[in-house]
């Protein structure tokens, strides 16, 4: 496959952005279903997003006009320039030996922008949303990090793909080490910013956190970094954790990976669905009280069987 | 259910508690339509008989001050509830009505003085805060529960 | 964080009426505010004594959305009392139903508003989609699912049925069936008591002294409640129990309101069973002959009140409506202080707050 295609359509752009609206829809209907309703059709996601598109794009008196329309656009490219690393289904971008040190790397940056976001606009709420944001980045990045480098020290490599054929040799990495993947997941849903980590943008009580001034293509922007992000963070952690198995490989791999990211997606669903809201301070007690420690754990015991 | 006293005991107890001050001039009582206990007192008679309440009976529950504007005078209705309600009414000049506020004794009045001052314009004398509860900032008539005010 | 204020309405999603609050905050911390009331002021104690008796029973039924039945009936009551009329047993039981009804749809209300105010959606779709029951329910008594009419000076407009109480029967069971369900999520779901534990505590004596009433009052270990305290019909004749919780804080207030809920539903099915037969109004005059007259009832959020003057003529010479949720508003003072920003979207939703009730 020539370069430019697996940029732009597949494993690239298009591909990501097809395979967004279809996991935001997967994720609403599942909440749902949950909730006893029905849910929305196949084609919402693109309707809201067209709509948004479409939709009057203001900048509030006071906000930075520059860092408004540049940081979505900073944000967006962030993810898809990570999603170049991150293979789907075993066909694989680019790689190279600490990738996944990129691939991390990048998708930190969105939620720096996002706190810009709020501290360059000029209402309360935003500057509340953003503080929130930074508050919880540090609670959930530092074992989310421990947690994903684990299986890279015990595949001994830092490059995707390698991780990803070392567990075709023995096993996937959620079944050596179960904490980590707990923990991985754990801190994507804090990256993702879902419920119930959705606190930097709760609407009963900073209205819609950083982004409640933002309308129009804006906003847009920032809806797709967001469904996005979703999805390469629920492939990063399908290739670390549930790789290649010499096991269980029956049909080609694309759609088996389909059916594990699927897998993922509804873990992230049920937690929407069935708990409310942390406080910020429960969150950061959370995060280094329990999730860094065992996170620690889990890299101690990676590193003593590693040798 | 026993243990609750009747209605004649509530009216006996709130009445022999308030004897030396239902005694003086401007003071008599009379009863609703329902039969709730209504007690007149002149208007420096009503800080000492709450208070001499309070030290008897306990915490009172003060449901509400209900105004009304008689020509020539603002009435004053102060509903409490202990087993049953009974009402303490007071008259104040409608020219100079003022009043001192009970918001010391009973926190719980504070909303309510401060909804007579912006519907009838009385002055509570002590209340920590009489801005304006229900009308708006903005408002420059008499205050609307006033006769005198005759819009639509 | 330096010091500043975030406004909390009168325009905000946590709110479904408006009210202003300023909350002083420095970091997530709250360290004062401020309440300003009246948007929804529409003047109706001045309102009231420009119309006749009866075209005020249609005014005040508007006071509230939620609660506009049980305004209607503690009006009804003062001028009945006023007019020296007996109301028919049947219809106070009657009356009575829709109360009981009007009490489980507000309960369900709040509860779905608390949840979805903590991020927690799906109980607030199951809160409401069980609250649907009883709207279908109040629809078949009276033809509107929250306003009502069905009042009169003298009893009540319309009665009940045997095919309906059929029907109503069976839904009964269903909504108890529900809400049992529905207490038994809520007692156990541990990410709710998370946010509503030892958040906006009032202690019984702080209950006391700014006179709160209501399911709050009682999550403090107040024990009130009208319908026993001021035993009239139908009530005098009902078994039923006075919920009360000793914490003091918004988990102890939804555990009052959900096991009140269910009070309730055993409550309605009682009044169905023991329906007296008879008539259901008598005829009232319009000249009200003067007098005083004082009525309470004990609406969802607690007790309201009606002080109802008559001079003789065809219409009232004053009406003062006290509302429950006035002492609510009142309470917040205490409640709103020394907590984070996630705690006022909590605290607000604990209190139960009906503004158009309390600005008339």
């Amino acid at each position: 496959m020539s370069t430019w295609f697996r940029i732009l359509i597949f494993p690239g752009f298009a591909f990501l952005f097809i395979a967004a609206l279809a996991f935001e829809w997967i994720d609403r209907r599942m909440i749902a279903r949950f909730q006893g309703r029905i849910g929305p059709p196949w084609y919402q996601p693109l309707a809201d997003l067209i709509k948004l598109l479409a939709k009057e794009d203001i900048v509030p008196e006071g906000t930075n006009k520059f860092a408004a329309a540049a940081l979505p656009i900073l944000s967006l490219t962030a993810v898809l320039t990570a999603s170049l690393y991150v293979p789907v289904g075993g066909i694989k971008g680019a790689s190279f030996e600490g990738d996944l040190i990129i691939v991390l790397f990048l998708l930190s940056l969105p939620a720096l922008a996002y706190f810009l976001a709020g501290w360059v606009s000029s209402s309360i709420y935003s500057l509340l949303g953003g503080h929130r944001s930074l508050l919880q980045y540090f609670s959930y990045e530092v074992p989310f990090l421990m947690a994903v480098a684990c299986p890279a020290i015990l595949s001994d490599s830092w490059s995707i793909t390698r991780i990803v054929s070392f567990q075709a040799q023995t096993a996937w990495h959620a079944l050596m080490q179960p904490l980590a993947f707990v923990l991985a997941l754990v801190g994507l849903i804090g990256k993702l910013k879902r419920d119930p980590l959705d606190i930097p943008k709760a609407k009963s009580e900073v209205v819609a956190g950083p982004l409640t001034d933002y309308s129009g293509r804006k906003l847009a922007l920032w809806h797709l970094t967001m469904t996005m992000q979703t999805v390469l963070g629920i492939f990063l952690l399908v290739n670390l954790f549930f790789g290649e198995s010499r096991f269980f490989n029956p049909m080609p791999a694309l759609p088996i990976f389909g059916l594990k990211a699927a897998a993922i997606l509804v873990a992230l669903s049920t937690a929407s669905a069935l708990y409310a809201r942390l406080r910020i301070d429960q969150l950061m007690d959370l995060g280094w009280r329990i999730l860094a420690p065992l996170a620690l754990l889990q890299m101690l015991v990676t590193l003593w069987i590693a040798n | 259910m026993s243990g609750i006293p009747n209605r004649d005991a509530i009216n006996t107890l709130v009445l022999r508690l308030l004897s030396d001050l239902t005694a003086g001039p401007g003071a008599f009582t009379h009863t609703t339509t329902d039969g709730e206990l209504v007690i007149h007192l002149p208007t420096h008679a009503l800080r000492p008989a709450v208070s001499r309440l309070i030290d008897e009976i306990g915490i009172l529950h003060l449901t509400t001050i209900t105004g009304e504007d008689l020509p020539p005078h603002i009435a004053l209705r102060y509903h409490f509830w202990h087993h049953y309600g009974f009402t303490l009414e007071i008259e104040l000049p409608r020219d100079r009505p003022v009043v001192a506020s009970l918001v010391d004794l009973v926190p719980g009045v504070a909303l309510y003085e401060r909804e007579v001052h912006d519907m009838l314009g009385v002055l509570f004398e002590g209340h920590p805060d009489l801005r304006p509860l229900l009308l708006p900032d903005e408002w420059q008539g008499p205050p609307p529960l006033r006769k005198e005010d005759t819009h639509g | 964080m330096a010091r500043t204020i975030v406004p909390i309405g009168p325009q905000h999603p946590l709110l479904k009426e408006p009210i202003a609050f300023q909350i002083v905050v420095e970091g997530e911390q709250v360290t004062d505010s401020t309440m300003r009331m009246g948007y929804v002021h529409r003047g109706i104690e001045r309102l009231c004594q420009e119309r006749t008796y009866i075209q005020n029973l249609y005014l005040l039924e508007r006071v509230c959305g939620i609660c506009s039945h049980v305004h209607a009936v503690t009006y009804c009551r003062g001028v009945e009392s006023l007019l020296g009329l007996e109301v028919p047993l049947r219809a106070t039981y009657l009356r009575a139903l829709l109360c009981e009804l009007e009490r489980i749809h507000s309960h369900l209300l709040w509860l779905g508003m608390l949840a979805r105010n903590i991020g927690l959606d799906t109980i607030f779709m199951y809160a409401w989609r069980d609250r649907e029951i009883v709207l279908d329910i109040m629809e078949a008594l009276s033809g509107g699912r929250v306003s009502h009419a069905i009042n009169t000076i003298g009893g009540v407009r319309q009665d009940i049925t045997p095919m309906q109480r059929e029907v109503i029967w069976g839904q009964l069971d269903k909504l108890d069936q529900q809400v049992s369900r529905l207490l038994r999520v809520v007692e156990h779901e541990r990410s709710l008591q998370a946010r509503t534990r030892g958040v906006g505590h009032l202690s019984l004596e702080q209950v006391r002294r700014y006179c709160v009433v209501g399911p709050i009052a009682r999550a403090s270990g107040l024990d009130v409640d009208l319908r026993r305290d001021e035993p009239r019909p139908p009530y005098d004749r009902l078994n039923f129990d006075v919920v009360t919780h000793t914490a003091g804080d918004v988990w102890a207030r939804t555990l009052v309101r959900m096991q009140e809920t269910l009070v309730s539903v055993q409550l309605c099915r009682e009044i169905l069973r023991t329906m007296p037969d008879g008539p259901i109004a008598v005829s009232a005059r319009r000249r009200v002959p003067p007098g005083e007259a004082i009525s309470r009832s004990e609406a969802p959020r607690g007790e309201l009140f009606y002080y109802i003057r008559s001079d003789g003529s065809d219409r009232p010479a004053r009406v003062k409506i006290r509302t429950p949720t006035l002492p609510s508003l009142l309470s917040l003072q205490i409640q709103l202080k020394a907590i984070t920003i996630a705690d006022i979207s909590v605290i607000l939703s604990g209190v139960d707050l009906c503004i158009a009730c309390a600005d008339r």
